[in-house]
């Protein structure tokens, strides 16, 4: 190794060296302190009663149904919504990419829901599905609460869910679609193919790569809902997520063994899937590290 | 894509239906806000769309509101200190990767993806514990760090992606024109690396601006209780009723400048978007 | 002004040596050219006389002075890039004084020396425009205004005219010509296109995988290939190889044989040994049809494809390699047909002969013009080959 390739590492570390600080501090360190303190019987409110119990606190989280419950209620919201997501965004990536005039308008439209805050949206959803002051009642002629009953108030969640995150899907994939070649499509429609199989074997296979990327981020997004959930019903009627059922046990109950438990579990949850991910469905991210 | 010789005139209709539908769509929620904000009180429960009549009583409300105008003023520095440190350092780890070869840039950017997929609420215990201890519970350090941690990997990124752009070609023409690597940096490479900082900058603010986890988790009083949680927990004027106006013109106020920074940068902010996840 | 010497330069990478022992030394004010295939190592040796890549073992040195740890900016050298790397955000103007700003020189100075530079590259309209108003031959010119205003005592040229359509290629390339006579700066100039070396250059490097094969003008090179790589990559259309080996009384071609006269060349001990022969399409002579053989090698072939440009007609030709082992010859020249048994070659006559398609024609070959070469180190066995590679 010449001087001047020993520079350049000394040079590249000293410039990475604040930010990959920053970001292990903030989260190497407390993890690895979660799962510690999820070693042992902790609660705030009586300190003095701190002791190691190993795993203990792994077994109650598991065995209480309150988990399992809040599990399946997450996994029923992601699932679901970036379904719908994946084929509303691509209705709307492909409106936006055939559009010649208006892209701009619709492109700045679609950017609101993105920019608008989680909970400033989730507001106006559950003012919109209130029996007393929203417009939905009136329109559709119900009668009931929607936040009142369990299945209704997935109903709202869910919605305002789709709303604010289908956006960034369509963005993501009408960036993609640009990119498909036009001779491709040409090539195509020259060998007989119509519109529909032009986008099943031409289009599609082309943005697999794209369509895993958006695919894998909004799964973790979705799975970590919380601002939603938190202002349209605090997580009750059956509506607890996990990152709820976290924060109401850290934050609201001060229990920091217990809670850590189950913190830790939603990390190895999300690990999961993102290994999932990336080994099921070979999404290659090391090629986007490369230069 | 010109349309040519397939569908003509019905398609276009199709495709201008499909236009309105879609900002219908994306502003409707945003109007129905802006409609309830401007409602008399009395009439917040009639449940029609457009109110009959129009009253500012709210926006009054709201602005004479202490906590609302702190959560306001802690909002905009939270995350304005955070934007500003995240993109600094950002900028510095994405020119390095991009630039500099060296062993661990591969390892950094996965890092940096690994923290984006990372669940907050795993962090939010011990950071609780942490922060009490070290006397940053419920201040603006409190909140910026995390901020920063977490919006790095964005920055990075995009940053990246950006960099990526620039064609290094012009580094070497200035080195061999006389400059040093600082010289360089500073007259060619910089001004056009001003648009990606740019962007970046604006991505990682919406993140910040927009965060509620850790503003209820980290934060309890008007010392740097940010919007989000100010308007999740408004208790309004009245003990009675629900304050719904009031929640309403509180939202209204901090979207508009979303809506304003959307409508002015979103080449920007879509190009910034989908630099990380397509062209990586 | 400057003479550069390399003495031994090398540069290692893991795994892959980019170049080789490189030892040559520039003249003063000569129009130098580095030519090969991609992947020679023609450029990184320019980073490496400029300094932008470190060497790894050996010397170079400016007038005397060895400038391996000198930075660029320390070495008084102007580059002009592949892809121009002109200042996007700078006008014309901007882009040809930044050199000049950095050396801190005074407005007055640097107003002068840009003014004169726009003057003789005919940019003077165009100063106060940016690069993307440019078309690319405009910003070609600016690149190289931006090297002239500095007065370096060493031009290095990479590649600049790869990116330029044909008809600019050739009129850029006369322009070249011109300005390093007019201002008599040493220069390096790069290229893969080996018609720009022949009618650029004062000298040529030819290099190969790293390595240096021959230096010399361009008639050297042409007349006295040191070996079979350099024959095939100068001179264009290409040289025409055939296996050939040793008989009785001479040469034994695909096509014939012919006496080889011994003083001539210098022959491996071993009679079996493979050697290939080499003539160049311009000297192959189309005989008339009643003409007798007369002087000479003469063979039958017949005219597969014949392509008539008007002042040119080339006519091409296959040969059986039949009893003969296939050549190895390097890949960088290119093999002409998948089917080794068979190879297609070419002659160059006169247009006016009115050869057509499928014609069985006659051709001759003045010995005198005969190469001949060894089939496995493709060194040149002629006695008046320049037989010192890297030398000059």
């Amino acid at each position: 190794m010449t001087g001047r390739a020993g520079a350049e590492h000394r040079l590249a570390w000293l410039l990475c060296a604040p930010a990959v600080l920053a970001m292990l501090v903030v989260t190497a360190y407390p993890i690895g302190y979660s799962l510690w303190l999820s070693l042992f019987r902790y609660d705030l409110r009586f300190p003095g009663e701190r002791r190691f119990i190993g795993l203990d606190n792994y077994l109650s989280v598991l065995g209480a149904p309150a988990w399992w419950e809040a599990l399946f209620n997450t996994l029923l919201i992601t699932v679901c919504s970036v379904a719908v997501e994946l084929v509303l965004g691509f209705l709307f990536a492909l409106l936006m990419h055939r559009a010649l005039l208006g892209r701009r308008v619709i492109r700045t439209s679609l950017l609101v829901p993105y920019g608008i805050i989680t909970v400033v949206a989730a507001m106006s959803w559950r003012f919109a599905f209130d029996p007393t002051i929203g417009f939905v009642n009136a329109l559709t002629g119900l009668e009931g609460a929607w936040l009142a009953d369990r299945w209704s108030a997935f109903f709202v969640i869910f919605n305002t869910e789709i709303w604010k995150t289908t956006p960034f899907m369509a963005l993501l994939l009408l960036a993609g679609l640009t990119q498909v070649p036009g001779d491709l499509l040409r090539a195509a429609r020259v060998d007989g193919a119509n519109a529909w199989q032009r986008f099943f074997h031409v289009t599609l296979p082309l943005l697999r790569p794209v369509i895993m990327v958006a695919l894998l981020f909004r799964t973790l997004d979705a799975f970590r809902i919380f601002d939603t959930v938190f202002v349209q019903t605090r997580g009750a009627q059956g509506t607890e997520t996990v990152s709820i059922l976290g924060y109401n046990t850290l934050i609201t109950r001060l229990n920091l063994g217990l809670g850590s438990a189950v913190s830790v579990l939603i990390f190895l949850c999300v690990l999961a899937i993102a290994v999932l991910y990336i080994r099921g469905f070979g999404i290659d991210l090391s090629s986007r590290a490369r230069s | 894509m010109v349309s040519g010789a397939n569908g003509g005139q019905r398609e276009r209709l199709f495709r201008g239906l499909g236009s309105v539908l879609v900002v219908l769509y994306a502003l409707f929620p945003v109007a129905w806000i802006v409609s309830l904000s401007l409602k008399r009180s009395a009439d917040l429960d009639d449940r029609r769309f457009v109110p009959q009549v129009f009253s500012m009583e709210h926006y009054q409300s709201v602005f004479n509101d202490p906590q609302f105008s702190a959560a306001l003023w802690n909002s905009v520095g939270i995350a304005g200190i955070a934007t500003v440190a995240a993109v600094l350092l950002g900028m510095f780890a994405a020119y390095a990767i991009v630039r500099l070869e060296f062993p661990g840039r591969r390892l950094i950017l996965v890092a940096a993806l690994a923290i984006a997929m990372f669940p907050p609420v795993s962090i939010i215990g011990p950071l609780f514990n942490m922060w009490r201890t070290l006397g940053l519970y419920d201040t603006w350090p409190g909140l910026i760090l995390p901020y920063m941690t977490f919006t790095l990997p964005l920055a990075i990124w995009t940053l990246s992606a950006f960099f990526r752009e620039i064609p290094w070609d012009l580094d070497k023409a200035a080195r061999v024109d006389g400059a040093t690597p600082l010289q360089a940096f500073v007259h060619v490479i910089l001004p056009l690396a001003v648009p990606g900082v740019f962007t970046a900058a604006i991505l990682v603010f919406m993140f910040a601006w927009n965060d509620f986890l850790f503003v209820i988790s980290l934060t309890s009083t008007n010392n740097a209780r940010t919007v989000p949680a100010a308007i999740a927990f408004f208790t309004g004027s009245s003990q009675f009723q629900q304050p719904t106006g009031s929640i309403a013109a509180a939202s209204v106020v901090v979207t508009v400048p979303v809506i304003l920074v959307v409508l002015l940068f979103q080449r920007r902010i879509v190009a910034g978007l989908t630099a990380g996840a397509v062209k990586g | 002004m400057a003479e550069i010497e390399l003495r031994s330069v090398t540069r290692r990478f893991p795994g892959v040596t980019a170049v080789k022992a490189a030892d040559f030394t520039i003249h003063d004010g000569e129009f130098f050219i580095l030519v090969g295939p991609s992947g020679c190592g023609k450029s990184t040796l320019l980073n490496m006389i400029v300094g932008l890549d470190d060497v790894s073992e050996g010397e170079i040195r400016v007038d005397g002075e060895v400038v391996n740890d000198l930075d660029p900016r320390e070495r008084n050298m102007a580059m002009v890039f592949q892809s121009y790397a002109i200042y996007p955000h700078m006008t014309v103007r901007e882009n040809l004084a930044f050199p000049l700003k950095l050396a801190r020189l005074s407005a007055g100075v640097i107003r002068e020396r840009v003014e004169k530079a726009a003057a003789i590259l005919e940019l003077t309209d165009l100063l106060e425009r940016k690069p993307r108003a440019l078309s690319g031959g405009q910003r070609q010119r600016v690149a190289m205004g931006r090297a002239i205003v500095r007065e370096p005592r060493v031009f290095l040229l990479d590649e600049p005219l790869s990116n330029l359509d044909a008809r600019l290629r050739v009129q850029m390339r006369t322009e070249i010509a011109r300005l390093q006579q007019r201002l008599g700066t040493t220069t390096i100039y790069v290229t893969h296109d080996q018609t720009e070396a022949l009618t650029l250059g004062d000298r040529i490097a030819v290099l190969r995988r790293g390595e240096v094969l021959q230096v010399g003008t361009p008639r050297e090179l042409y007349e006295r290939p040191g070996n079979l790589f350099v024959a095939g990559f100068i001179g264009s259309p290409a040289m025409n190889f055939l296996p050939a080996r040793r008989v009785q009384d001479g040469l034994q071609l695909p096509v014939g044989k012919l006496a080889l006269p011994h003083d001539r060349y210098r022959l491996p001990q071993d009679e079996a040994a493979a050697l290939v022969a080499g003539f160049r399409p311009e000297h192959l002579q189309l005989l008339a049809v009643d003409a007798e053989d007369g002087e000479g090698f003469v063979f039958e072939v017949q005219a597969e494809v014949v392509e008539w440009l008007g002042a040119e007609l080339y006519l091409y030709f296959d040969v059986t390699l039949e009893g003969f082992a296939a050549m190895p010859l390097p890949e960088e020249l290119g093999s002409e047909s998948a089917d080794s048994a068979r190879q297609l070659h070419v002659a160059r006559v006169d247009p006016a002969s009115g050869v057509q398609q499928g014609d069985r024609v006659r051709l001759r070959l003045d010995p005198e013009n005969l190469q001949l070469f060894d089939a496995h180190s493709g060194a040149n066995l002629g006695l008046q080959a320049h037989a010192q590679p890297g030398r000059g």
